[in-house]
């Protein structure tokens, strides 16, 4: 199921759809692969089990924000890669630009020393 | 560990969800546990996480990623997302069938509770009303309260604090224009108000001062001074001519205390002199408990202060006193009538539910399609259930607010029947606790009316839905019809259960109609004659009026007979104790029975037979000759068959002996079921109570129509005294039908609530034989295609309709008759088990079945194999 909505939509994203997306946007990569990044990207902080990774794989992949990647030859043919599509690139895209902007709006306001 | 983790995930995913990432998961948890240090831990928090999400995935359909809290996505949508009104919509016919009946069976049953909640829940409308009681003397079936009692109880009694008393009176009003007035209205002691805890609406109460000044007041009802002086201010210190003396207006009540009957307008009761030790039990107590006291120690004080009076007054019998909650008091009368017909409507909104789920039921079958794509597409049972659910819950609100609208115009045809004396009829409505209530039930309505459609429709497998799509058939097996019959039967039990309790409650009216009399109800006319104390200040007075009225008019054309009475059959007269000279038993004290006074042209004019002996001569009207007439019942009970003429009677030690000189036939005393109390007739004379004779009833038997006979009575009437009030002209068939008014209400009522129930079950047999054959037109297409005769599938077809129906039927039998005893109260006298009556229910809804099924049936038998296999 693909949908049609705007990217901006989508904001703002859990930390767990965005910290999943981020992990694709290095580039395709299959589950287990995917926890360990979320965990080391969040230094631990967003702990993500094997049946919620699916479950957010599941709601991603249906609202086209990522797809499945056809199987590499000669690769392990039982594991499957999940790259990110345009829209979900566009979605993360625009939920950084708005976290980069909370940010300076923090660092305008002396909340966040940046020095 | 892998396998174990297998078996717990399959316990949490939808199959769905495992179809395609069963694999992954366990891959991604067994590699996450083999490249820990610690892997118990991971694998734990591998067990709890498929847990958590397993059970959040079936919970909530796919949503949003943006979704944050995982609260929210508990929650079910009570509001109606855009494809719910828009089906609701686009299938107009369906829907507003769907309404109309929910309408019906939603608006009955809000239009009876409006009638039940004003009469039997609502507090009377008075300062604590669970405070304020009623209290009665009682003996056997007898109830009142005499002065005696009431004095020594408001001199003695500290559990009550307060006590007030009040008996009803009749006044003669003059007005300046019009005709006389009759007036209803009521002697009550200066605290009545001030006990019950009711301002005045103008002016003031009683004061006890009025006693003393012998300036005549009144008091005026609310409704009195909006009638005469346009409003409550404006009729203080205004006078009214009562019974010939002028009265002063001092107060204006409001018509709360309406419940006690106290009229259009209230004088003071005067409790002094004779009244003081009248031992008649013509007056209504109420009290107020006091804050430290309850009524059962009520009852005990106020026994206690009785024992004195008994003391005083021997030979008055021992009285047990009875306390009752205003309240219990005002609707006792009622509750059986008024639970029975709530449960009666009830039945009727249970009907039309399953009626409702029935039509739903077909509609969603062919709505198949759509709800295979919807499976197909991910929807879990849990939401088809609650899209289902929604809907006719949707449909029951719309159905509860065109019930709200058709309430009004059926409380109204209710209220024309609801018998005179239910309390309360003014307070009747469809005020706020009505309106909630409906919603209420148009919510459980619409939910009770989705469940099994909601069950049904959304428990189909995937992959027999998507073989119907398309199609638009659903149910190929004769088997998935299951949920119809289900309520076909439900229907079939509640419909006969309904007609039974209309037939016995039918039957019972009958009987009683079918009751001789005892007197004859045809060209008859009566009319009370009010004498008013300032203008016939003697017993011989009125007589000589009624005497010179009824001869002038016995000489009217048509005209055959007149003759006046202090009470008519039905209206459940004075009473007194017998006592029979030479009785066998001498406990004679004990014996109570009715008395009135007639003049001698009564007993023909009221068609009343003469048993034995004779009728009064106009020797005897003046009563000094101890002369008396008794009913065919005092002879059979007092004098056990004996001829009585020539035996003698009196009604207390110290009063004369009579002679008996006539028996007549028995007359019904309050109902038409108690012909049996037995009756003392006297000279009008010779009673001595003026107040008593000062009423009375004329009967006049004439061949004329009954306007023409109204005209001569009012004329005759009137040449001799312009003032005489004429109230309650009738013919005398009234009294039989206000007599049955409870009667005759119920069994109107259940009989319509059966009726439309009929109705409704009819249509539901129908559409459920029609659902039937439509889905199995393949079926019978083949059946018939390989030499099935069309009458042969015509048969099959309306048996099959009819086993639901004569399942019902059995079972709605069997409850009846374990119910029907419950309905005896209601039932006088006429059996509960009412063969003919079971009979004809039975019958009545086989045929309507028959003929229900066989229009469907009928369609079966036509069907043409080639085009039925063809579109299939």
């Amino acid at each position: 199921m693909t949908s049609n909505k705007e990217p901006g939509d989508f904001l703002p994203l859990t930390p767990r759809f965005f910290h999943l997306l981020l992990a694709l946007a290095e580039g395709p990569s299959h589950g287990y692969e995917m926890m360990k990044q979320v965990r080391h990207l969040s230094t631990g902080k967003v702990k993500i089990g094997p049946g919620t990774l699916y479950e957010s794989i599941q709601r991603l992949s249906s609202h086209g924000l990522i797809k499945k990647r056809k199987a590499r030859p000669g690769n392990d043919s039982r594991r499957i890669d999940y790259e990110i599509t345009d829209l979900g690139a566009k979605v993360l895209e625009a939920e950084a630009v708005r976290l980069a902007e909370l940010v300076t709006h923090a660092t305008a306001i002396g909340v966040l020393r940046t020095t | 560990m892998e396998q174990l983790f297998r078996r717990w995930i399959r316990l949490f995913y939808t199959r769905r969800f495992l179809a395609e990432y069963e694999e992954q998961v366990l891959r991604a948890m067994a590699e996450d546990v083999g490249a820990s240090s610690k892997p118990w831990l991971v694998f734990l928090f591998a067990l709890k996480d498929a847990a958590v999400s397993g059970t959040r995935t079936r919970l909530t359909r796919s949503k949003h990623p943006s979704e944050r809290n995982p609260k929210n996505k508990m929650k079910i949508n009570f509001f109606p997302d855009r494809t719910i009104i828009r089906r609701l919509v686009s299938q107009p016919g369906h829907s507003l069938l769907v309404v109309a009946v929910l309408a019906l069976g939603i608006g009955s049953t809000a239009a009876v509770f409006s009638v039940f909640d004003t009469v039997i829940l609502k507090d009377p409308p008075v300062r604590d009303a669970s405070n304020l009681v009623r209290v009665h003397e009682t003996k056997g079936d007898l109830a009142g309260v005499a002065a005696p009692s009431f004095l020594a109880w408001s001199r003695n009694a500290t559990s009550l604090e307060g006590i007030a008393a009040f008996s009803s009176a009749a006044y003669n009003l003059a007005s300046d224009n019009n005709e006389p007035l009759r007036v209803q209205g009521s002697n009550i002691t200066t605290n009545l108000f001030s006990v019950a805890g009711i301002e005045p609406v103008a002016g003031r109460y009683f004061r006890p001062s009025d006693f003393s000044s012998g300036e005549p007041v009144t008091l005026v009802s609310m409704g009195l001074a909006e009638r005469l002086f346009s409003g409550p201010e404006q009729a203080i210190g205004k006078t009214m001519r009562l019974d010939g003396r002028d009265h002063t207006i001092v107060g204006v009540y409001p018509n709360e205390l309406e419940i006690l009957r106290l009229g259009q307008l209230a004088t003071p009761l005067d409790l002094t002199g004779d009244r003081a030790s009248n031992l008649a039990m013509n007056i209504g107590v109420i009290g107020r408990v006091a804050a430290s006291s309850n009524p059962e120690s009520v009852t005990q004080e106020l026994e206690t202060i009785g024992l004195d009076i008994a003391q005083a007054f021997p030979g008055r019998g021992d009285w047990s006193i009875r306390v009752t909650r205003l309240h219990d008091a005002i609707r006792q009368p009622f509750n059986g009538a008024l639970t029975l017909l709530l449960v009666a409507v009830a039945s009727l909104l249970l009907m039309t539910c399953t009626n409702v789920a029935g039509l739903v039921l077909a509609k969603g079958m062919a709505r198949t399609g759509e709800l295979s794509i919807r499976i197909a597409l991910g929807a879990s049972r849990g939401r088809l259930i609650n899209m289902l659910l929604l809907e006719s819950i949707m449909l029951g609100l719309v159905g509860g607010l065109a019930g709200m609208v058709a309430a009004r115009p059926i409380l109204s045809a209710i209220l024309r029947f609801v018998p005179a004396n239910l309390p309360r009829i003014d307070e009747i409505g469809i005020h706020g606790r009505v309106i909630a209530f409906t919603v209420g039930i148009s919510i459980a309505a619409g939910a009770i009316s989705g469940l099994i459609p909601a069950l049904q429709l959304s428990g189909r497998s995937l992959s027999r839905a998507m073989s119907g799509v398309g199609k638009g058939t659903g149910a190929a097996r004769p088997g998935n019809n299951l949920p119809g019959g289900i309520l076909v039967l439900a229907q079939s039990t509640i419909l006969t259960i309904i007609l039974v309790a209309g037939g016995l409650l039918g039957k019972t009216i009958l009987d009683l109609r079918s009751n001789e009399t005892g007197f004859a109800i045809e060209n008859r006319v009566t009319v009370d004659l009010n004498f008013t104390a300032s203008k016939y200040a003697t017993d011989r007075d009125v007589e000589n009026f009624t005497e010179e009225l009824e001869r002038r008019l016995d000489l009217l054309p048509g005209v055959k007979a007149s003759g006046t009475t202090t009470s008519l059959p039905l209206e459940g007269g004075l009473w007194n104790y017998y006592y029979v000279e030479g009785n066998p038993n001498p406990d004679g004290a004990e014996t109570t029975g009715g008395f009135q006074a007639i003049t001698p042209g009564y007993f023909r004019a009221m068609g009343i037979p003469l048993v034995t002996g004779r009728f009064f001569d106009s020797a005897e009207r003046d009563g000094t000759r101890n002369v008396v007439l008794v009913s065919q019942s005092f002879a059979n009970q007092l004098l056990s068959g004996v001829n009585p003429v020539g035996r003698r009677m009196r009604f207390s030690e110290n009063r004369p002996w009579k002679e008996i000189i006539g028996v007549v036939g028995d007359t019904p005393n309050e109902s038409l079921a108690d012909r049996s109390w037995p009756q003392v007739y006297l000279p009008s004379m010779a009673i001595g109570l003026p107040w008593v004779t000062r009423w009375r009833r004329l009967v006049v038997w004439t061949d004329n129509e009954t306007d023409v006979a109204v005209r001569q009575i009012r004329e005759a009437t009137w040449n001799m005294d312009p003032e005489m009030p004429l109230s309650r002209m009738r013919p005398l068939s009234t009294l039989v039908d206000t007599s049955l008014a409870k009667e005759n209400f119920l069994a109107i009522l259940v009989g319509a609530f059966g009726l439309a129930a009929a109705l409704l079950g009819t249509v539901g047999i129908f559409g459920m034989v029609n659902h039937a054959v439509r889905s199995r037109r393949r079926e019978i297409g083949i059946r018939i295609a390989i030499g099935e005769a069309p009458a042969a599938v015509f048969r099959h077809t309306v048996l099959d309709g009819l086993k639901p129906v004569i399942a019902g039927l059995g079972l709605g039998l069997m409850l009846s008759w374990w119910g029907a005893t419950g309905l005896s109260v209601f039932l006088h006298g006429t059996d509960p088990v009412q063969p003919l009556v079971y009979g004809a229910a039975l019958g009545l809804l086989l045929i309507a079945a028959a003929v229900a099924a066989s229009g469907p049936a009928l369609m079966a038998s036509r069907i043409n194999p080639v085009t039925a296999l063809r579109t299939d």
